[in-house]
Parts: structure tokens; C-alpha cells; sequence
């Protein structure tokens, strides 16, 4: 669409009269609506779509291993602190396998339910 | 494109939706396409640039609140996801004086014969600034107003009207000696 007006602007404002400026901005105008001579890849939207899967993969993948960092740091400091404030003996009361079992089973709840509320929610992945 | 379909889709693309998601490509890919093209020197860097774009748009979906339109929200990422590739590549010239460039137009019209007047003509525009190719391609290729440019690129109505002038005037300067010569119009 060739904007007679702008055409006539340029003129106003160059203080142009020769008609041969208007069929050169006639000719700009029209050009300058052509695409130009790129097109993207055919897979563009599967590669797209890809690296989104592959971020998110990563993004999960730094998730887990931050909870379970965070889950060990914990722990470790749990039995730390137990040994240091009432010595070795006191981890007696932990050897039933069940208390362990417990705790751990505690945390991967935590680290499932934050999972599925700060990551898969927002994730293409998921459906 | 209407924009409680656009409203409709963000929403479907927010709960996860796969193919919803495609579909927000599909709409968009060519205001994209358009942009990269003109704003991204290299064949090469193009499509990755393009890909980085709607990446960008995925994971900032989430904040946008409608208050433009879809395109206008995508090309503003378009346009500042493009001008930081040009300046990682060292690329980006910070020239705002159209009329201080020299332009060197051998390399344009050596192809000129060989080819059609859209490329020759793309030639010349490939060697603005990248604020002048911007506001060209997106009144002229994307037919937006001036307020969404001005949203785009952060710039008064003032100074894009003034550089949608100038560039076309730059470019009827470069071409007119050409066109006189080569085009019976």
C-alpha cells in the first residue's frame, strides 16, 4: 500500500517538485512492503520446541540435585549436631530402620511437592 | 490478530499446552522472520537468533498482562534480543546520524544486474543503522502505528516519525541514481 501522503510529505518537506521523485518514493514504498529474501528452517518450531525441552530437562536436573544437596546437608547436619550434643549413643535411638526411613521418606515428599509446584507447572513437558 | 485469541492462547500456552505453543510460533514466526532478517547481518546467526526469541517469549509469558498487543509484547523482545546479538558479536554500531555514514555502494550495485529490485533494495537498507532498519520494517513490513514502535523501541513519536523520514529519504538518495538510469517506471 503506497501512502500518497507520506509520498506527498516527503515532498512538502524536501521541497521537491520534480514528478520523477514521486515514482522513486512510489517504487521505495513499495519495496520496502516486500519480505525480504529469508525464510526460516522448516523445523523451525520442533527445534524451538526442543530447546525448550532440553531447558526445562536441565532446569529439573539442577532442581533434583540442589534438593537432594540441600536433603544430604541437612541430615548430615542432623547427625552432626545429634553426636556432637550427645555423642555417639545418642544415634542408638536411630538405628531402627524405620526412623531413618521416615525422615527420608519426609524429604522426597518436600522435594516432590516442590516440583510439582515451581517446576511442572510451568513446563511443556508435563502433558 | 484478534487479540481474545491471542488472550486464549497465552492462557493454554501457560497451563503447559504443547501445541499451543506451536500454534504461538506459527502466528508470529513471520513478524519474527521479518526482523531478524533485517536486523541480523549473518545468514548464519539468524535462525539461532530466531529460536533464542521465542525461547525468551516462553519464559516470559508468564508476565505479560495484555496491556498491548501479543505482536507488539514479541517484537520488543524481537528487537532487544537482536540488538544485544549484534553487540555480543560486535556488530552493533551506535550510529543515530543517518546522514553522517558514508555509504560504500559498490558491493550493492556489482549485484545489482544480477538481481531483483527487492534485493537490491534490501542491500541498501542492510547498510542503515539498526534503529532506522527497525522502525522501517515495522511500519512498512509489519504495518505497525507509530505508538506500538514507540513501545517497541522505547523512543517519542517525534524521533520515530523523524527517522522513518530520513531513512527513506536515504534511501530514495542511494536508489535515485540508479532507478533514473536502470528503471523505466
Amino acid at each position: 500500500m503506497v501512502r500518497e501522503n507520506e509520498i506527498y510529505q516527503h515532498f512538502s518537506q524536501e521541497g521537491l517538485k520534480d514528478p520523477r521523485h514521486k515514482e522513486t518514493y512510489e517504487f521505495i514504498f513499495r519495496e520496502l512492503e516486500k519480505s525480504p529474501d529469508f525464510r526460516l528452517s522448516e523445523d523451525f518450531i520442533g527445534n524451538v520446541i526442543s530447546r525448550l525441552e532440553k531447558l526445562e530437562r536441565v532446569k529439573r536436573r539442577n532442581f533434583y540435585t540442589l534438593m537432594f544437596g540441600g536433603v544430604f546437608a541437612l541430615i548430615t547436619g542432623f547427625v552432626a549436631i545429634m553426636v556432637y550434643s550427645f555423642g555417639f549413643e545418642s544415634m542408638a535411638r536411630f538405628q531402627n530402620i524405620t526412623m531413618w526411613g521416615v525422615i527420608i521418606g519426609v524429604m522426597v515428599a518436600i522435594i516432590q511437592f516442590l516440583d510439582q509446584s515451581l517446576i511442572k507447572k510451568r513446563t511443556l513437558a508435563h502433558i | 490478530m484478534d487479540k481474545m485469541e491471542d488472550k486464549i492462547l497465552v492462557e493454554r500456552v501457560l497451563k503447559g499446552e504443547r501445541d499451543a505453543f506451536r500454534e504461538l510460533i506459527r502466528r508470529y514466526q513471520r513478524l519474527v522472520e521479518h526482523m531478524v532478517a533485517r536486523l541480523i547481518d549473518d545468514d548464519r546467526d539468524r535462525e539461532e537468533v530466531a529460536q533464542d526469541i521465542f525461547v525468551k517469549v516462553y519464559q516470559k509469558l508468564a508476565d505479560f498482562n495484555f496491556e498491548s498487543k501479543l505482536s507488539t509484547w514479541i517484537a520488543t523482545i524481537a528487537y532487544r534480543h537482536s540488538i544485544n546479538a549484534l553487540k555480543k558479536s560486535q556488530r552493533f554500531k551506535n550510529e543515530d546520524d543517518i546522514d553522517k555514514i558514508k555509504f560504500e555502494g559498490s558491493a550493492v550495485e556489482n549485484t545489482y544486474e544480477k538481481e531483483d529490485y527487492a534485493k537490491f533494495i534490501n542491500k541498501w537498507i542492510a547498510l542503515l543503522p539498526v534503529r532506522y532498519r527497525t522502525i522501517l520494517t515495522l511500519y512498512h513490513l509489519e504495518e505497525m502505528s507509530y505508538p506500538e514502535i514507540m513501545e517497541v523501541m522505547e523512543m517519542p513519536e517525534g524521533t520515530v516519525k523523524n527517522y522513518l523520514f530520513r531513512a527513506r529519504r536515504k534511501l530514495k538518495e542511494l536508489l535515485e541514481p540508479q532507478l533514473n538510469k536502470e528503471i523505466v517506471l
